[in-house]
């Protein structure tokens, strides 16, 4: 019995002891009716929360209960992170090595992962080949390995999620990732009530007082209601370096736009560096000028830029950086970007990047020095809200 | 327990066996029963339909986005008690006259176990869900204006439907039985019309389900058809007395009525797309989502 729970947790479902405790009670109530059916059905109700986990919970009951086995790709993803979990202090590389190492493509690197995996049987720390954390093989996780795969779950959760990251890891202690529930809790302190409208909402306080000082004569009061006066405009990076954040980004952008609460909430996307225009819609080449983004601001626009600014020093110093080829432009990425930062005092940077590792790109302190920076974890985004206010 | 195994479905309402019992489980632990599912699954219907079989009366709380979890429990009427004492109609200085119970409030304070819905949560402020905890753990609360509690005699069935991925709070969910209403099977969804439409010919019941299936199975549509839809439509094709095409590709042109099995122009128009490059459905069935 016990088993089922730990193979549960095992497999990274995050069944309480409590809710246990609740199956275990249901069972002296002999809800579970003595029968394998009403009991996997009485079990999967009180343990499982999340339809998502009805495919782990399946696995784990046949493995528990009917000698099946958990099948290969969770039990080694499971082992991989197991062997992740007992990891090795980061290991830095060399500039040089660093080079070498950045000739992988992410084709080679998926391969390479898959031979290793039929390969490798166990933990392995430090190493430059197995997968294992702290090496510079490019697959483990806290490595520095410059393109590598890394491991590192994703939090919230749903347990081991592969991530394929291009070029940058993740660390698994401190980076905790937002789901989109934290995300609209923060989001919701973005508010600054002012009061509008018609004067048609009964203001009891002010009533009774006023009632009060008629010795008994009703005097209603009425007020105005009170509205949230935040604009928020959201611009975030996407494609190329920012596609292992793509689902961070969607969540921060569904938080954002299920929050009915801001005056007004638009969402542009940008590549690599904001440059001439920002787009509504990058397919349909619906977009915006940067011109008028700053024409049309007001004192209640608050400017949100979600973007890793880990781009080449190009991208930022040459006129249009020469990804965005369709469209010419005389003004230098940081040029925009600092009209930008002059045109919205209340600004800010969210960039998916742990914090410890902007020292290594040269161009996160350019932006740095013209947005203020903060992490897209719980507290960055705290952090970041606060300084919006 | 005497009374476990009192839910299985009503006359009107196919119930799976996972459902029954999940149903009964949320009943014999006295825990709140949180039901997801697609849109049009029955999810609201469920709770008049357990409410019917196990013989409670039922309550309703309808939650809205500017609905307070303070709402559901009482509201003092100020006003009413302001113009009472004004004007002289009744006792003023009885508050407990001028304490309007909600929907969890009455669920409370009956003598009769009751079940009571709260009919998507989600669509509350994020933090409804936390406001509510200990209520319904304690299945009490405390009027402050007159400093009395009013506690459950017999806690009520309480059946809380959720539509979206919005993620509820961990507290929340830990203290509910959960259940997600799959999208039914077809040999299941031909005794669901059957209930509705009781003496449909097998041949009608066969090309509907057999279009109402292909038609979820195209790629790209973003509002899939749901039960309650199918029933509807076959409802429309009943009553003008249509035929259904016994083969071929399903376009809005061959499909009579498709406006109420598909409601998104959009969709609509990725259907005809499909039909036309004759690039079909996808051929594996989706359980979950």
């Amino acid at each position: 019995m016990l088993d089922l729970f730990y193979t549960l947790r095992g497999m990274g479902v995050e069944t309480s002891p409590t809710e246990w405790l609740t199956l275990m009670s249901a069972m002296d109530k002999g809800l579970h009716n003595h029968n394998v059916d009403d009991f996997y059905y009485l079990a999967r109700s009180l343990l499982i929360k999340d339809v998502a986990l009805y495919d782990a919970y399946d696995q784990a009951f046949t493995h528990v209960f009917q000698g099946g086995d958990i099948p290969d790709n969770l039990a080694t993803k499971d082992d991989i992170l197991r062997w992740l979990e007992e990891g090795l202090e980061q290991k830095l590389l060399t500039a040089e090595e660093l080079e070498q190492l950045k000739h992988y493509s992410l084709e080679e690197l998926l391969k390479e992962l898959q031979k290793r995996l039929e390969e490798q049987t166990g933990p392995h720390h430090g190493g430059h080949h197995w997968i294992g954390t702290g090496g510079t093989s490019p697959f483990g996780s806290g490595g520095s390995h410059p393109t590598g795969i890394s491991f590192d779950p994703e939090g919230g959760g749903r347990g081991a999620v592969l991530q394929a990251f291009k070029r940058k890891y993740r660390n698994m202690r401190d980076d905790i990732t937002l789901d989109v529930r934290q995300m609209t809790v923060a989001l919701k302190k973005l508010r600054q009530l002012k009061n509008t409208g018609a004067e048609e909402t009964l203001d009891l306080d002010a009533t009774i007082e006023k009632t009060c000082k008629n010795a008994g004569d009703i005097e209603m009061v009425f007020g105005r209601e009170r509205e949230n006066q935040v604009r928020l405009l959201l611009v975030m990076d996407t494609g190329g370096s920012m596609e292992p954040y793509r689902r961070l980004c969607e969540r921060l952008f569904s938080a954002a736009s299920s929050l009915n609460h801001f005056k007004e909430f638009k969402a542009y996307y940008f590549h690599n560096c904001i440059y001439d225009n920002v787009y509504e819609d990058v397919e349909a080449d619906k977009f915006v000028t940067t011109d008028d983004l700053i024409k049309n601001r007001s004192q209640e626009h608050r400017l949100v830029v979600v973007g890793d600014a880990a781009m080449a020093p190009y991208e930022l110093l040459i006129p249009n950086g020469f990804l965005e080829t369709r469209r010419t432009s005389r003004i230098k990425g940081v040029d925009r970007l600092r009209m930008l930062s002059r045109a919205f005092p209340k600004r800010v940077w969210l960039n998916p990047i742990s914090e410890r590792s902007w020292s290594y790109y040269d161009t996160i302190a350019t932006v740095g020095g013209l947005f203020p920076m903060y992490p897209l974890t719980v507290s960055g985004l705290g952090r970041a809200i606060k300084d919006l206010l | 327990m005497s009374d476990f195994n009192r839910f299985s479905g009503t006359q009107g309402y196919i119930a799976s066996r996972a459902l029954s019992d999940a149903v009964n489980v949320a009943v014999a632990l006295e825990r709140p029963l949180l039901i997801k599912g697609e849109p049009g699954t029955g999810k609201t219907l469920l709770a008049h339909h357990v409410a019917r079989g196990l013989e409670m009366e039922m309550i309703v709380w309808n939650v809205k986005s500017t609905t307070k979890a303070r709402d559901g429990l009482y509201v003092y009427d100020t006003v009413q008690r302001l113009n009472d004492s004004r004007f002289g109609d009744g006792d003023v200085r009885d508050i407990g006259r001028y304490i309007k119970l909600g929907p969890l409030g009455s669920a409370l304070d009956v003598e009769e176990r009751v079940v009571l819905l709260i009919d998507e949560i989600d669509k509350a402020d994020v933090e409804f869900p936390n406001d509510l905890l200990n209520e319904l753990d304690e299945m009490s609360f405390h009027v402050v204006e007159t400093g009395k509690t009013v506690s459950a005699k017999k806690r009520p069935v309480v059946i809380i439907t959720s539509n979206s991925e919005k993620e509820l709070p961990d507290a929340f969910l830990r203290r509910c039985v959960f259940h997600y209403i799959d999208f039914p099977e077809p040999d299941q969804m031909e005794s669901i019309v059957k209930v509705h439409h009781p003496d449909l010919p097998g041949k009608f019941l066969a090309d509907a389900m057999r279009v109402f299936y292909s038609l979820r199975e195209v790629q790209g549509i973003r509002k899939r058809p749901s039960t309650s839809e199918l029933i509807d439509w076959i409802r429309v094709l009943l009553a003008a007395g249509v035929e259904l095409p016994a083969g071929g590709e399903l376009s809005s042109q061959s499909v009579p009525y498709m406006g109420a099995l598909v409601k998104m122009e959009e969709d609509m128009r990725t259907i005809d797309r499909v039909a036309t490059t004759g690039s079909s459905h996808s051929g594996h069935s989706r359980n979950f989502r």
